[in-house]
């Protein structure tokens, strides 16, 4: 059976939101593609890696969103099209490129897919960044559903190229993350290879260049508000009614739905906005001029409700016009959030729905947790041992990755969790000003992206940190994207594996190792030994933890039918005494009843950290590993 | 058709993500219009894993709204009760898995995981129309330990008529690729059995 995503003509398949965007750059004829892994953006580019070399065209996953944009850049300076595509804190890392290539422009359709996290459900904020946009005089274009969300990206590569100006295509986790059908268009031959015209007035942005192409961009955004306002997606339904509703984006949806819930459908006029920025000006006048009050419903800031109240009064038009005073800001929309708001603009009385229950059963939350075997769970539980030790307290300055879960009871071995890098970045500072230890705590993929920087200015300006890479071999959160430690490319090409401790020793640390986090003993005694040398020599180390992601090695043992090996507890040993699940907290290890512990055959992965952790040497293997399994592993 | 909209209530891991996409993809091509919402978070990690699938001609938005599912599948009690006190109503068809996965603050000791008896007592004041069944012991007798989410989808096949057996199992097909064969079996042989199994599984 053919991918969902490369289905005939006319077919319409069911794909996930991230997965049409894909279809819609294959249709739109891309070349190239490029990003770094983020949620919820990351299936966009991972759909288009496995289908790269049968349609013909080139992706990499970039070392982080900035390369990424600017490598996507360079080739849309060439003439062929191309897409990038990040979280929306990824956007902030790119944003320097960003911002140039809207004075630049390009010469081939140029897709930059910002994908938005309202509600954070895996982020460290909700920015949004229909903002950058406007910063950067990039439209910005959303969409509702999956088929919107197609259709709209392949018509964005010939929109760019007719401006020769980026777009950004902003998307949110409930559309990227939401499957619909998406009926399929044409699979048009491509251009891969382009030419580079030198012409330095337009490619150098020195400031004599730049001063005449702010100029230009200034002009040109006015030309492309106007365009818009015959983009196809943007429907102003007018039945006749004093109230609009302007719904941008998503949000359309959620009004639909919230009509329908209050019988209101075609009893109000809508005005369906999916270009928010810049926002043309005439189907709004249209609108307002329809009506005796307008509600916008927009999710996170007042973009669209701000341009709407300052062109009713550079109009003069003289109308109510509601917003965030109904609709939230804070957090993501939901049906039950748009009904309230609609009705309240209505002035129709609505009750929401009470809850059904009336026995009090406590629910008990249910945080995420490292995997059973995860290696990072045996190094933040050795790191614990050898910092107790030494009778040191450091600061665990950490980052953002699983390993960010360390922040959580029973480790609490993450201080600090800013932004990609931001463990070394910040201990920098922390170095010159505070009297405890420093731990910097990063993964591999995260130190590839963010961390080199950082960990050269501690030794530059030699502020002493143990800096702890957790080399799980693979950019785990994000659902295992290769990265330039692993060896293999986005389309699964070999190449050259870059490790960190030779960077580390290249840049001058001193102190380096690479330990396995398994091996209980050695590491911790190479943790206390890198620890003292920090203490007492006051300067930097760093200490690889290498061991994959097990989730990784137990996900593809299932692929192959291989069996997983595990570990057992000897009845008469244990003593419930609770240390194995308690302080270490592998979901595989259950208390029973009489608080002895058991362990699942099915989930274990045989690791034997907990054995080591065991005070009475009550765990022991049950099903010893098979060579196969081992060799997963390498 | 009507709307119809189902609440999956799942823990990373479990295949909750799975039977959506198998019941959308079914609904898809019985010629139902449908829109699935998933929220991942960090799923992978043990944690909550919800989705929602929605089948109806006015259906627009990718989340069900509270108390309105009409049939909620919960492949775990805790999460089949946390689902249901949102989105269930009197009559929502609720089939809950029984068999219990712990949560990393239940397992420290730092919570209480409710006694199974008690969450099946509360979904049952929520909904009369509820049916608890240990689908994660009989997938694992079928030697299907990983089919917990099958055993529910041939539960559910069975109590509603939205669709035929065949499109479920031509979902099976798109989305289930590994051991498709013996999942397809299982789901028939539930389907053949459900009133049997029910009386052996059930609570």
């Amino acid at each position: 059976m053919a991918k969902p995503v490369l289905e005939k003509e006319g077919k319409t398949v069911f794909l996930l939101g991230n997965e049409a965007i894909a279809r819609g750059a294959i249709e739109g004829g891309i070349g190239f593609a490029s990003a770094y892994p983020g949620t919820p953006s990351t299936e966009i580019i991972e759909t288009l890696a496995a289908v790269a070399r049968e349609v013909g065209f080139y992706v990499e996953w970039s070392t982080n969103e900035k390369v990424a944009l600017e490598a996507a850049y360079g080739a849309a300076m060439s003439g062929v099209r191309s897409i990038t595509a990040m979280k929306h804190v990824g956007v902030n890392v790119a944003a320097d490129p960003l911002m140039s290539s809207a004075y630049t422009g390009v010469k081939g359709g140029f897709v930059i897919v910002s994908a938005d996290d309202p509600g954070m459900w895996s982020s460290q904020n909700e920015q949004d960044n229909r903002y950058y946009g406007l910063h950067a005089f990039i439209p910005v274009f959303e969409a509702y559903n999956p088929n919107e969300a197609k259709e709209t990206v392949r018509m964005l590569f010939e929109f760019s190229e007719r401006f020769e100006h980026p777009v950004i295509f902003r998307s949110t986790t409930r559309l990227s993350h939401s499957r619909g059908p998406v009926k399929l268009g044409k699979i048009p031959e491509r251009k891969t290879r382009g030419t580079f015209e030198k012409k330095p007035d337009r490619w150098t942005l020195i400031p004599a260049y730049s001063r005449k192409l702010r100029r230009k961009l200034v002009e040109k955004w006015e030309n492309i508000r106007r365009e818009l306002e015959e983009w196809p997606f943007n429907k102003f339904y007018d039945y006749g009614s004093k109230y609009t509703i302007i719904a941008s984006g998503l949000a359309y949806g959620y009004v639909m739905d919230a009509l329908e819930e209050l019988n209101l459908r075609e009893k109000v006029n809508i005005l369906k906005i999916n270009t928010p920025v810049p926002l043309p000006h005439g189907v709004v006048l249209k609108a307002l001029e329809r009506s005796e009050k307008i509600l916008v419903v927009e999710e996170l800031e007042p973009i669209v409700e701000t341009e709407v109240k300052k062109l009713a009064f550079e109009k003069g038009v003289d109308l109510e016009i509601h917003g965030k005073d109904l609709v939230p800001q804070v957090g993501e929309l939901d049906l039950n959030r748009v009904i309230k708001a609609v009705a309240s603009f209505m002035n129709i009385d609505y009750k929401p729905p009470e809850p059904v229950t009336n026995i009090d059963v406590e629910i008990p939350p249910r945080p995420p947790t490292f995997c059973p075997g995860c290696p990072h769970r045996a190094t933040f539980y050795i790191l614990k041992k050898a910092a107790n030790k030494l009778r040191l307290k450091p600061v665990y300055s950490g980052d953002i990755g699983c390993y960010s879960l360390g922040v959580l009871p029973p480790f609490e071995e993450q201080d600090i969790i800013v932004e990609m890098g931001g463990s070394i970045g910040v201990a920098n500072g922390l170095a010159h000003t505070i009297d405890q230890p420093l731990i910097a705590i990063i993964g591999d993929s995260t130190f590839f992206h963010a961390g080199i920087p950082g960990l050269i200015n501690a030794v530059y300006n030699n502020a002493p940190m143990l800096v702890l890479v957790l080399d799980n071999r693979i950019t785990a959160m994000t659902g295992h994207q290769p990265h330039p430690g692993t060896g293999l490319r986005a389309t699964g090409e070999k190449t050259i594996m870059i490790d960190p401790e030779k960077i580390a020793r290249a840049v001058g640390v001193e102190y380096t190792k690479t330990v396995d986090p398994y091996n209980v003993d050695e590491a911790q005694k190479v943790l206390e030994e890198a620890l003292k040398y920090v203490v007492e020599r006051k300067k930097p180390a760093l200490v690889v933890m290498k061991r994959a992601c097990s989730l990784l090695i137990y996900r593809e043992a299932l692929r192959r039918g291989i069996e997983n090996p595990y570990y057992r507890v000897i009845e008469d040993k244990c003593t419930a005494c609770g240390v194995c699940y308690d302080f270490f907290g592998c979901p595989s290890i259950i208390p029973k009843p009489d608080g002895k512990a058991y362990i699942d055959p099915v989930t274990c992965t045989g690791c034997g950290v907990c054995a080591k952790v065991c005070p009475f040497n009550a765990i022991v293997p049950g099903k010893p590993a098979s060579e196969e399994w081992n060799k997963l592993w390498f | 058709m009507n709307e119809y909209n189902i609440v999956i209530a799942s823990v990373g891991g479990q295949g909750g993500l799975t039977l959506s996409r198998i019941i959308g993809q079914a609904a898809l091509l019985k010629g139902y219009r449908v829109r699935i919402g998933e929220t991942l978070g960090m799923s992978q990690r043990g944690g909550i894993v919800q989705s929602y699938v929605r089948i109806g001609d006015t259906v627009e938005s990718p989340i069900v709204g509270e108390g309105e599912a009409d049939a909620i599948l919960g492949l775990e009690p805790v999460e089949a009760l946390r689902a249901a006190r949102r989105y269930a109503n009197n009559n929502t068809l609720i089939i809950v898995n029984t068999e219990p996965i712990h949560t990393i603050t239940t397992i420290a000791g730092r919570e209480k995981y409710p006694p199974l008896l008690d969450i099946l007592d509360e979904l049952r004041t929520i909904s009369q129309n509820m049916i608890a069944i240990n689908a994660t012991e009989y997938a694992k007798n079928k030697g299907l330990p990983y089919s917990t989410n099958v055993v529910v989808l041939a539960v559910f096949a069975s109590k509603t008529n939205i669709m035929e057996p065949e499109y479920y199992i031509k979902g099976i097909k798109t989305f289930v690729r590994r051991l498709t064969k013996e999942n397809i079996e299982l789901f028939n042989d539930v389907l053949r059995n459900v009133n049997k199994i029910m009386t052996m599984f059930s609570q």
